[in-house]
Order: structure tokens, then C-alpha cells, then sequence
């Protein structure tokens, strides 16, 4: 398999502060990768280095098999970043900032351009100065889709964007992934990495703690049940993976994990069940209780 | 850690992964600068070409040569650099004698505004990070800051220096040479490149755009001063030649038309870039090699009051004008064992300082006696040469020192600007409290400075002279405290602004200007009528040293505390009234 990145045992530091520690990451051609990770956990660190902006401390950093580093011309040719803060040239227009990103790359699609701008609904006439967050954060998303890239890599891209935009955003990353194209996607909106991502990696303080598909990181958090029985249910507390458990009017209310479920099931149909409700978890309880875990 | 790579050594080669695309970005930056440098290079080019046919009208030629003279006093080579014209009396070597060092000095701030805007200002706001992932080499934004910056200088250099020949010579015939007018050009240029030079070696060092602005000036400031001995005084003329400042001037434009100091000039530029370009490659993105120390969790006690806080971020500041202030005044403690020989030697120069008080050397007398027969004569006058001089240098050091006094007081109007003292005003800080705490910085502040050039002076001329009775300690602080309230009345006037005309504060420089023009050369040369130049504080600043037995006038500077504190009061109440961020005004 070829990979788009590939990171081995990445150590960043700051002075004394190790912003990473020992990160490993392998992102396949293609793959759209969401990582994900409470704030200041190491995420745009992580995305500097990969654009060799930053020095790895120790480690290896491979974009498209290069040196992030040392290859850092050859690789931006084929990759477009879009930052989470955007900051443009106040007297300059949108659209002359697009061009000269998309000059830069080389390539360029008049036609992809003008769409996008269309798509975006962004006037590309106006002075920086005048962008609010969100029509500066659009400049820059303009300039990375209408580039003909490999690898895109957007830094939480759609935090000042309105829940329209971010509609024409997934579209815009959909449409790259239909194409084959990788992206790299650093994101707090749950919603947008459940649509859009093949895979997932925490990230908290400077370590990656899980990576997986998203059915993989399911697997390792807690369903809610609820369950209804005839007769009183004795001994679930002493399963493995049961936690919370209380009674309450309208029946036995408690989590499992998800590894656990079918022998609680088991267990269960020994006191004859008359209703049984799990909730999957949401993706927020999901993070949350990776977030929390690791605090913890 | 692994050894760090510091250019880029890829599969691009050497030349890609450094200079990528640095054509395309010198472009991108023409464009953005297109019109701000236009604007600079028309109207500071401007003025130094139209005052070509302007002092040459203003000077008729019978008068031209009157201010030779005056030209010659050491205060005022230290504003304008050595007496071109006192040995070659043409109005090409009058108009360099007079315009050179501050037009250079102009191109110099054009240039650390430029390349702080192409550099460090980019990074600061995360412009910077966005190029870098596109395909530019590691030093392509360097590199293409110091060709735009090049393009700009050699466009300012043509500019004027075509335009000096054509106003010089072919319509108003000044009989300005075409050589002399390019080198005039060039000087502007190679200064200008100079100091964008050092501000790209300082946006490296430091961690922030003010930071490395800050080092900047100070650097320009530094230079300014450390030459002015040495264009005053040919034996320390090693001074001015190791300043960029003084190098310039040994141009001599219309004069000599010496070339090398701009090949020397190009050299330090090569020097410093090259350092720059080693630094940018070692360092992190964001992040300068001088660390910004790691800050407190917890606000100290200094937090507490908008004083604290005032003192708090202008903490590096004080201490860095202070210690200038000190370094500039030692510099002209060097100077000051050596007065007397300089003065028995220049005709001159006995008219000037000793003509006031009557005192005329004998020209028979060979050097060692007129020397011991000036000494004798001064100190039955019941002064001393040291004083005469040093009154003279305070002059200008007290008008400089307004500079840190008054940036005090609009550090509260950036800070303002730049929305962090909503911050503080939501705290419950009153805003004449918050207003307040930097106008007493700035009080305090200009105190401070002028105490301090007085030691440094006092110090090193302790070392030099042979004995302290010529310049007591008392006189050291009378002749440097004398101007404090003066000073003081602009830090009111600054304030006044602030609280009334909060955008246009910046006009306090303006009237700093004003001081400078209308104090020192308009009366000075007797160009302007006197009344202008009573519009300044300065003008009511008791002119020191006195005849023994006359003591110093105290109604001046009661009137002047009084007059700045008024200003202060009422800046300050106007602040508390008017909108915070107002647009207006
Ligand atoms: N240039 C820097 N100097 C020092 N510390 C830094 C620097 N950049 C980031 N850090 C620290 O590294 C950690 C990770 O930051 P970052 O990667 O920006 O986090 P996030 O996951 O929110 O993007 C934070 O604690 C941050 O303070
Ligand atoms: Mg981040």
C-alpha cells in the first residue's frame, strides 16, 4: 500500500515543553483522516511538521514517501493547506490572494475557481480588510479545492463557517474523496467527521491514543441500555464492561461496553427480558469519552 | 534530537528547496506595496528634490554662506553631520551639509517599516504559515522581501537622483554635477537597504514585529549618535566611520563624490542578509532566537493597578531607553577631555563658545599656550568649556527625549486600537485610572532619560577630563533636568490627543518635528521668523551655563509643570468621556 503520510515515533519540543510525544500516524492514498483531540493537544503542532514548517525533534515525517523537511518544495506542489485561523493581506482582494496561492501550486482550473466562488458565495472583489473570519476562512478553502492536488490538509477549516457553508465545505471534500484524492482533516464538528472520514486519530497531550475507523473506536465506548424483566435481574454488577447501573421507574437503566455486550444480553435472558433499548453512542459521547479517559 | 538540517538539501537541490518561487513572491509583494512605497518614495523623494530649488531661492546667494558659520557649531554637526560647506563653499555642498543625514534617516525608518511588513509583520498574523506550505523555498520569503526592498531603494535612488540633476541643474542651474546628484540618489538608497538589512536580521533575533521594529529604531538611534562624535571631532572619527550613519555622510555628495562608502555600504548589507538567511533556517517558525521568556501564570502584585500594567508592557522598553539614553551621553563624555585642544585649534569654534563671553585667543599664540591662556580666560568668566558644550549637546538630547515620553503615552492609544483595553476597561479599571497609569509611566519616563544621559556624560567624562571641577556632577544633572518640563508640556500634549483627537494622535510627531524645524534650525539659522519658534516648549528653556552669581529662573519651569499637568488632567477626562475604539475624531 502507498501511503499519503507516514509518521514514526514524532517528538516535537518547545524549549522544555514536548508539544509531541512520539506520534505515530500512517494515512493510505485516498483516505480522508480525521484527527481529532481536545485543545491544544498537539494537532496544528502535528500539521506543521507535516508541512515542514516545523522540524520534527526526532522521528520520521514522510509525505507522499519524501522528507517532509528536506523535500518540503516537491511535496507542497501536491498538497494544499487551509489553516484554522486564516489571516490574508488587508489591501489586498480575495481573489488576487487565490490567484497568487493557486500560481504557486502551478496548476490552475479557471473554471473550478469561479464554481467554487459561486459555491462559497464569496466576492472575490472585496479588500481582506473588509473579510469577517468566516469570508477569509472561504478565500482560503477557494484556493485549496480549485488547486489539482493530492492531499489536502485543513487545520479545523470550517470553525467560522455558517452551517450552509459548511454543507458546500463537506461537498467540496466529498467530491475530492469521490476523485481519490487524500485529505487530512484536523476538526471539532462531530457531525463533519462522521459524513466525511474513512478513519480517526486522537490526539491528547502530544500522543496519539487511538486511531481506527470509527466502527473500531464504537467497539471501545459504552451503549446505554435500558431493560425491562420479569423477574428481578440479580448479578449484572458483577459482569465485566457493566457500569452505572440504577433503577429507575421505568426500568434497569445502566452502560456496557461494547466488547461485553453479548454476555450481558446472556445474562439478561435469564430473568425473561420484556424490553430492551440500547443507544448506540454519539460520536460527542464518543470523544468525550476518550477526552475524559485519558484525563481521568 | 537529531542534528538540525538547516537549509533545505531535497530532491529539489540546493537553489528549489531554498529560492523557490522567489520571483513570483517578490511580485506578489510589489503588489502589495505598490501603493505605500509609491506614496513614500513621491512625497519623501519629493521633498528632497523640490527643496533643491527652494533653499536656493530661500538662501539668495550674498546670505548663502552666513550660516556657513553656524553650521560649524558642534551641536549642529551633530544634527547634520560634518561642515562640507565650510571648505567648499558651493550650493551642492550646502544643500548635502543640510539635507543629507536626515534624508538618509528617512529612507532608513522607509525601510524598517517595509521589511517589517514583509517579514516579521506576515508571520506575526499567520500570513506567513499559509506561504510556507505552498511550494517557496525556505528563504524565498526573505529572499524576496530584500529584492522588493532593493527594487524600492534603487527606485527611491533613481528617482531622486535624476530629479536632483534635472532641478539642480537643468531648470533652476544650482550647478549640482549628474555624478554628485546620482550618489546623493545612491546614498539614500544604500542607507535605506542598510537598515532594512538590520531589521530583517532583527525580525530573526527577537520574537514579535514590535520587538524586532523596536530593536530597529533603537539600532538607527544608536548609529545616529554613536557618529556624531566623530564627525564633531576628527579624532574619533573611527565613531562615524563605523556607523552606517556617519558612513553615508562620507559620501560627499557635490563635494568629493566619493563612491566607496556606498560599496561599503553594500557590503554590510551582503553581511548582515547572509547572517539573516543562516538565522531564518535555524529557527522555528513564530519563535525568535532570543526567547520570549516563559510568563507567570499569575499576575504579579504590578498587576493589580493600570500603573502596574502600564509599567508591566513597557517593562523592556524602559530599561532599553535608558540604558541608550546613558550609552549616548557617555558618548559625549568621551569628548569631553578633549575639548580644549579642538577648540584653540578651530578659529571657529573659539567664536562661537567663547565669543559670547568676550573671550578672544590671541592667533600668535602656537597651540599649547592658547590653550593655557583660553583655560585661564574661561575660568575667570566662571565656566568652563565642558559646560558651554555639553549645554549645547542637551539641547538636542532634550528634544530627542521626548521620543520614549511620548510613546509611553501612545502605547495607551495602540493598545486601545488594537481592542486589548476593552479587555481591561470591562474589569471595572475606570479609564481615566487606566489613562492615568501611563501618563505617570511617561512623566516618570522623561525624568528618567534625561537623569540618565546626564550620568552617562558625568561617568565617562570622569575618565577623560583631568579634573570634574570644569563639569561638577550638579551641573551634569542642571544642564539634563533643565528640560524635563519642557518635555513635560508634550507628554500633555500628547495625552490632550489622545483623549480628544484619538486618531490623529500620531500628530505629536508632527510636533515634534515642528520643534526641531522652527527651534533649532529656524532659529538657529535665523530662516524662520522667531515667534514660531515660542510655539515650542523648548523655546522657554533657560540656556545654560550661566555667569557665576545668576541663578537658574524657577517661574519657567513651574509654569511648564503646571501647563503639563493641566494638558494631562484635562487628555485625560476627555478619554473618560469620549468612546473607547471611537472612529471619530
Ligand atoms: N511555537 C510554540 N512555542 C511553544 N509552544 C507551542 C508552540 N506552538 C504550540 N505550542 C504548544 O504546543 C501545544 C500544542 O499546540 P497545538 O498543536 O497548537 O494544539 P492544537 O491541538 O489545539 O492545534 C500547546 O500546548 C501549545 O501551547
Ligand atoms: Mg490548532
Amino acid at each position: 500500500m502507498n501511503y499519503n503520510v507516514e509518521v514514526t515515533n514524532l517528538d516535537k519540543h518547545f524549549g522544555k515543553f514536548q508539544a509531541l510525544k512520539g506520534v505515530n500516524l500512517q494515512i493510505a492514498e485516498g483516505e480522508v483522516f480525521a484527527y481529532i483531540g481536545p485543545n491544544g493537544a498537539g494537532k496544528s503542532t502535528t500539521i506543521r511538521v507535516l508541512l515542514g514548517i516545523l522540524q520534527a525533534s526526532r522521528g520520521e515525517v514522510k509525505v507522499f514517501g519524501m522528507d517532509a523537511w528536506k523535500d518540503a518544495v516537491e511535496i507542497h506542489k501536491r498538497i494544499a493547506y487551509v489553516p484554522g485561523d486564516v489571516n490574508l493581506w488587508p489591501n489586498l482582494t480575495g481573489g488576487e490572494v487565490i490567484d497568487l496561492f493557486v500560481n504557486l501550486r502551478g496548476k490552475h482550473d479557471k473554471a473550478l475557481r469561479a464554481r467554487l466562488i459561486k459555491d462559497f458565495n464569496l466576492d472575490p472583489t472585496k479588500k481582506c480588510r473588509t473579510y469577517s473570519k468566516g469570508n477569509r476562512q472561504k478565500v482560503a478553502l477557494v484556493a485549496a479545492f480549485a488547486s489539482d492536488v493530492d492531499l489536502y490538509i485543513l487545520d479545523e477549516p470550517t470553525s467560522g463557517l455558517d452551517p450552509l457553508m459548511e454543507q458546500v465545505f463537506q461537498a467540496c471534500v466529498l467530491e475530492q474523496k469521490r476523485k481519490g484524492k487524500g485529505v487530512f482533516l484536523s476538526s471539532h464538528i462531530m457531525s463533519e467527521v462522521e459524513r466525511l472520514c474513512d478513519r480517526v486519530g486522537i490526539i491528547r497531550d502530544g500522543e496519539v491514543v487511538q486511531t481506527g475507523t470509527l466502527d473500531d473506536l464504537r467497539h471501545l465506548t459504552r451503549y446505554a441500555m435500558t431493560v425491562v424483566t420479569e423477574r428481578t435481574v440479580e448479578g449484572l454488577g458483577a459482569l465485566q464492561g457493566v457500569h452505572d447501573i440504577a433503577n429507575e421507574a421505568y426500568g434497569l437503566h445502566f452502560y456496557v461496553d461494547t466488547a461485553h455486550m453479548g454476555a450481558v444480553v446472556n445474562h439478561l435472558n435469564g430473568f425473561g427480558i420484556k424490553k430492551l433499548e440500547s443507544v448506540p453512542p454519539s460520536l460527542e459521547e464518543l470523544f468525550m469519552q476518550h477526552y475524559r479517559r485519558e484525563s481521568a | 534530537m537529531t542534528a538540525r538540517e538547516e537549509l533545505g538539501t531535497g530532491r529539489g537541490g540546493f537553489f528549489i528547496e531554498n529560492f523557490a518561487n522567489t520571483g513570483l513572491l517578490t511580485q506578489f509583494m510589489l503588489r502589495r506595496e505598490r501603493v505605500n512605497t509609491l506614496l513614500w518614495i513621491l512625497i519623501f523623494g519629493g521633498v528632497v528634490i523640490l527643496l533643491v530649488p527652494g533653499l536656493f531661492y530661500a538662501l539668495p546667494a550674498d546670505e548663502r554662506f552666513a550660516i556657513v558659520d553656524a553650521l560649524a557649531m558642534p551641536a549642529m554637526v551633530l544634527m547634520v553631520g560634518p561642515a562640507y560647506s565650510a571648505y567648499h563653499q558651493t550650493f551642492g555642498a550646502l544643500y548635502t551639509n543640510f539635507m543629507m543625514l536626515f534624508s538618509a534617516l528617512t529612507a532608513a525608518l522607509m525601510n524598517i517599516f517595509l521589511v517589517i511588513r514583509l517579514t516579521r509583520a506576515d508571520e506575526e498574523k499567520g500570513r506567513y504559515e499559509v506561504l510556507r506550505s505552498l511550494p517557496v523555498g525556505r528563504l524565498s520569503n526573505l529572499g524576496a522581501a530584500m529584492v522588493t526592498a532593493l527594487i524600492v531603494n534603487i527606485a527611491l535612488a533613481l528617482f531622486v537622483g535624476l530629479f536632483m540633476f534635472a532641478f539642480g541643474t537643468v531648470l533652476y542651474d544650482t550647478g549640482m554635477c549628474f555624478n554628485g546628484s546620482m550618489l546623493w540618489g545612491a546614498t539614500l538608497g544604500a542607507t535605506g537597504m542598510v537598515f532594512g538589512a538590520f531589521t530583517v536580521l532583527f525580525a530573526q533575533l527577537t520574537a514579535s514585529a514590535r520587538t524586532a521594529m523596536g530593536y530597529a529604531f533603537l539600532t538607527l538611534g544608536v548609529f545616529f549618535f554613536l557618529r556624531a562624535p566623530g564627525d564633531i571631532d576628527a579624532e574619533w572619527e573611527i565613531l562615524a566611520l563605523i556607523s552606517p550613519m556617519g558612513l553615508l555622510l562620507r559620501t560627499e555628495a557635490y563635494i568629493s563624490n566619493a563612491w566607496w562608502p556606498i560599496a561599503a555600504m553594500a557590503g554590510i548589507c551582503v553581511l548582515l542578509i547572509a547572517i539573516a538567511f543562516k538565522l531564518t533556517a535555524i529557527r522555528d517558525i513564530d519563535q525568535g532566537l532570543i526567547p520570549a521568556r516563559a510568563g507567570r501564570a499569575h499576575g504579579s502584585f504590578l498587576m493589580k493597578t493600570p500603573s502596574g500594567l502600564a509599567f508591566k508592557l513597557m517593562r523592556t522598553g524602559i530599561v532599553v531607553w535608558v540604558l541608550s539614553m546613558f550609552a549616548i551621553g557617555a558618548s559625549y563624555g568621551a569628548v569631553l577631555g578633549a575639548l580644549d585642544e579642538f577648540i584653540a585649534s578651530n578659529e571657529m569654534y573659539q567664536q562661537l563658545i567663547l565669543g559670547p563671553f568676550g573671550i578672544t585667543i590671541p592667533q600668535e599664540l602656537p597651540l599649547e599656550e592658547a590653550i593655557i591662556y583660553m583655560r585661564r580666560a574661561v575660568s575667570a568668566v566662571g565656566v568652563s568649556l565642558p559646560q558651554m558644550f555639553s549645554s549645547m549637546i542637551f539641547l538636542i538630547m532634550g528634544i530627542f527625549a521626548t521620543v520614549p515620553a511620548a510613546l509611553f503615552v501612545l502605547k495607551a492609544r495602540s493598545e486601545e486600537n488594537e481592542t486589548r483595553a476593552e479587555l481591561v476597561l470591562a474589569a471595572s479599571v475606570s479609564r481615566t485610572r487606566y489613562l492615568t497609569g501611563f501618563v505617570i509611566l511617561a512623566f516618570i519616563m522623561a525624568a528618567l532619560v534625561q537623569l540618565f544621559s546626564a550620568l552617562g556624560m558625568f561617568a565617562v567624562g570622569l575618565t577623560t577630563m583631568e579634573s570634574m571641577d570644569d563639569f561638577p556632577l550638579t551641573f551634569a544633572l542642571q544642564v539634563a533636568l533643565i528640560f524635563v518640563p519642557a518635555i513635560w508640556v508634550k507628554v500633555g500634549i500628547a495625552v490632550l490627543l489622545v483623549g480628544a483627537l484619538p486618531k490623529k494622535a500620531g500628530f505629536i510627531w508632527a510636533y515634534f518635528a515642528y520643534t526641531f524645524i522652527f527651534l533649532f534650525f529656524g532659529r538657529g539659522f535665523g530662516i524662520t521668523p522667531e515667534w514660531m519658534a515660542y510655539l515650542s516648549p523648548y523655546a522657554f528653556v533657560e540656556q545654560l551655563p550661566l555667569a557665576p552669581g545668576e541663578s537658574i529662573n524657577p517661574v519657567p519651569p513651574v509654569i511648564k509643570t503646571a501647563l503639563a499637568i493641566a494638558l494631562s488632567v484635562i487628555g485625560i477626562r476627555l478619554y473618560g468621556k469620549r468612546d473607547v475604539n471611537a472612529v471619530i475624531g
